[in-house]
């Protein structure tokens, strides 16, 4: 049975998803398989994604890509360039944007009304205080927040196209813009609340302390380091007047215990 | 301590154990999407409750098409859906052997 290059192509791309050791033999089964599906095969082939997905966080490889700040920006600037490669060179969403822009130039306008709006719902709903933590290295933290939304908003606009083209519905893509927005800002924010104030990588060793509802007043939550042994974040389960969002400073002496 | 399965991935053993034995004749037999099933299949083989064997090339050719990917249960897989068939009794029902 034959197949037309575009299944190849989804399932090549999804393989880019898959952890290095695994990847040859994962899109040799996907391969194998689809040369016996009858019956809609892309829907077939986009349920690779999902697999790949599933393997790439099983074998916990995803993690380190998005640690350090440089890292995550690099894996961010991958995905916008993979995107904006289907964008560009596959016929379609390009010159539709372009014809669309021609009759009615409001139309990125409209675009970009889509994501502020889809920031105004997030910012909303989505906790963005720091609580006790040190108020150093803010511009740095606001640019790498800054340099993150930067990425993110090309790759949701130039991902839901693409999007729209490989499911062949583009009445999809405004209803896609807006959800893909609102996931990847929300995400955005709360990674900027896991990183480290010091070199900004994000902590790690999550741990529960105490126990839920054990005594009145009893402090409970979570508490992460950073790697680099810069200090510890406690994360009160249930935000309170008296317990709050804290970090605690490690000074040189601890630097022994960390890698 | 024998392992609790969800409906899919019993139901994922179940027809295994009747015979379809690759990641294509499962979706066709349940009706569950690709996206839901190849990551169970993974999951039960990394859990040890089924192991997955590649066809031999010669067989393949021979067939002129690619080689599969079989799914077989293990011990342990056996007595998991014997215990799911108790749990979720209309199993055998749904996918008959």
């Amino acid at each position: 049975m034959t197949r037309r290059p575009l299944h190849s192509l989804v399932l090549q791309t999804a393989a880019l998803l898959v952890p290095r050791e695994h990847r040859r033999d994962w899109l040799a089964e996907w391969t194998s398989e689809l040369w016996y599906v009858s019956r809609r095969p892309l829907r077939f082939c986009l349920g690779s994604f999902r697999d790949a997905l599933w393997l790439r966080q099983s074998h916990g490889t995803l993690a380190p890509r998005l640690q350090s700040p440089v890292k995550c920006l690099v894996f961010l600037l991958a995905l916008a360039a993979l995107a904006a490669v289907f964008f560009f060179r596959t016929p379609g969403p390009y010159g539709e944007i372009v014809r669309a822009c021609r009759r009615q130039p409001a139309i990125l306008l409209t675009h970009l009304l889509v994501a502020v709006l889809a920031f105004l719902i997030v910012s909303a709903l989505t906790p963005t205080s720091h609580g006790e933590y040190p108020q150093s290295g803010r511009i740095r933290r606001g640019a790498f927040l800054t340099l993150q939304f930067v990425l993110l908003v090309p790759l949701v606009f130039w991902g839901t196209f693409d999007l729209a083209k490989l499911l062949s519905a583009s009445g999809l893509q405004p209803h896609a813009s807006l959800i893909g927005y609102a996931v990847a800002f929300r995400w955005a924010l709360n990674d900027q609340r896991r990183r480290c104030p010091v070199c900004l990588r994000r902590l790690s060793g999550s741990a529960s302390i105490g126990h839920f509802a054990h005594n009145f007043l009893e402090w409970y939550g979570t508490e992460l380091f950073c790697l680099k042994g810069h200090g510890l974040l406690h994360v009160p389960e249930i935000a309170t007047t008296y317990s709050t969002r804290r970090w605690l400073d490690l000074d040189r002496s601890w630097s022994t215990h960390f890698s | 301590m024998e392992p609790k399965l969800s409906h899919t991935a019993a139901m994922i053993l179940q027809v295994i154990h009747c015979g379809c034995v690759y990641g294509y004749s499962v979706m066709e037999t349940t009706g569950l999407p690709s996206g839901t099933v190849y990551p169970a299949l993974r999951r039960l083989e990394q859990d040890g409750l089924i192991r997955s064997q590649w066809e031999r090339q010669s067989v393949a050719d021979a067939g002129q098409r690619p080689p599969r990917k079989y799914y077989k249960l293990t011990a342990a897989g056996r007595a998991a859906l014997e215990a799911s068939r108790n749990r979720y009794p209309l199993l055998a029902k749904v996918v008959p052997q």
